[in-house]
């Protein structure tokens, strides 16, 4: 083997993926030549460095992502979740809501609105998501305020993921009569291609005549993003 | 019962069967953001939503295939939308007090471990470097699945690891010309 040869393999000799011949092969070469062998030295070096670098499970997540995921188990001794029409979207609100809830609130309980309210405003993302998520909560009313409050966080929240979940609980507040309109208004000042997407959605579930022209001038513009141009395009196929 | 089991569980109604793959896996998908973002906050919602993103799309998990590469797949994107959101999102000049902040942590303390050296190395490189590193050190993770997922070849894989390992040295040696 020589030094060209050897350079070569050497992403799969820090792998250890070469058949062992070639492998020995290989080490052969590097403690015959001593600019190879310094090479093979240094970046084993390194590489063995990376796979030490720690990624250290993490205890408290663990335990919040449980607590998150036991009342969506079918087995469950109050299975609430399965009450809702898109058990699996409120599973993503919950598994996000499960999160923050670690912090500082006990989950199946309904807080008072003044506790929602604060957690909407809270400044981590995670702690809005939980105020959103607890709004879609079995027993939470889904009435005119709580619509409000969600609106509120579509139309003013610094963070897409936040717009995005409280988007995905309007689906629940498809009675409230100025879900729609308020959607409409909003529709212009999101900034978010994702966010502007998943609000067409929904307008379009909502059976809002006005969101496809909203979405036929969206996909009139050559720099959307391509994802969302795609996803907004079956949006339009399925209509 | 192993990963792929664990997802047909999830496929089948029982979303509680995550908690087993959250367990077994969040640390590596922590540690992968961790490095990426340099932020804590940042790093955990992220993996929260990786693990929230493979529930959304468990039907797109295939049974015969493994299931790291998978949920590597999911993080890569959702790295991906990240960036492009700060992007959207925070002004240039956020993004660059964000790398003065950034540099300034190079500028630390004398007496370091290798480990702590070479963290700093790595957060010295170019994201897609480090992030090439990170996803090649998976013991669960091939270098042709690795090229699948970055859309390249295997042949072109190995270089760009090959060149962001000895862009790592570089940036190691400097840092440790530096620190001692």
């Amino acid at each position: 083997m020589n030094c060209e040869a050897f350079e070569a393999i050497l992403p799969d000799l820090l792998r250890h993926e070469l058949p062992p011949e070639v492998q020995c092969e290989a080490l052969e070469h590097a403690h015959q030549c001593p600019a190879c062998e310094a090479e093979w030295t240094s970046l084993q070096h390194l590489w063995q460095g990376l796979q030490e670098l720690p990624s250290p499970p993490d205890p408290a997540l663990v335990a919040r992502f449980q607590a998150a995921l036991t009342p969506m188990s079918p087995r469950a001794k109050h299975p609430w979740l399965m009450n809702l029409a898109l058990p699996f979207a409120a599973a993503v609100l919950l598994l996000l809501g499960g999160f923050a809830a670690g912090r500082s609130y006990a989950f199946r309980q309904i807080p008072h609105e003044d506790a929602r309210l604060e957690l909407l405003h809270q400044g981590r993302p995670s702690d809005r998501m939980l105020g959103v998520a607890l709004l879609t909560q079995n027993g939470a009313p889904r009435d005119a305020p709580s619509a409000e409050m969600l609106l509120d966080r579509v139309e003013k929240d610094p963070s897409p993921q936040v717009r995005l979940a409280a988007l995905e609980a309007l689906y629940l507040f498809e009675s409230q009569p100025e879900v729609s309109e308020r959607l409409l208004k909003s529709l212009p000042h999101q900034t978010n291609p994702e966010v502007q997407a998943a609000q067409i959605e929904l307008l379009l579930a909502l059976r809002e005549k006005r969101a496809l022209e909203a979405l036929r001038t969206m996909l009139g513009n050559p720099r959307l993003d391509a994802t969302v141009r795609v996803r907004l395009q079956k949006s339009l196929a399925q209509l | 019962m192993q990963d792929h089991e664990h997802m047909e569980q999830v496929k089948a109604g029982h979303p509680e069967a995550m908690a087993e793959l959250y367990a077994r896996h969040h640390g590596r998908v922590l540690g992968y953001f961790l490095r990426l973002t340099r932020q804590r906050a940042t790093a955990e919602d992220l993996v929260q939503e990786v693990f929230l993103r493979m529930l959304n799309y468990r039907n797109s998990f295939k049974s015969s295939a493994p299931f790291v590469p998978w949920m590597f797949g999911i993080a890569h994107r959702l790295h991906l939308d990240h960036c492009n959101r700060r992007t959207l999102e925070a002004g240039p000049e956020v993004l660059e007090a964000h790398a003065d902040a950034a540099a300034d942590t190079h500028h630390r303390v004398e007496h370091q471990s290798d480990q702590e050296l070479l963290e700093r190395a790595l957060a010295r490189l170019d994201p897609k470097k480090r992030e090439l590193l990170l996803l090649s050190r998976e013991p669960d993770l091939s270098y042709q699945e690795l090229a699948q997922l970055m859309g390249c070849s295997l042949a072109s894989i190995k270089v760009q690891v090959h060149r962001a390992l000895k862009e790592l040295r570089t940036r190691y040696l400097e840092l440790q010309g530096g620190a001692r």
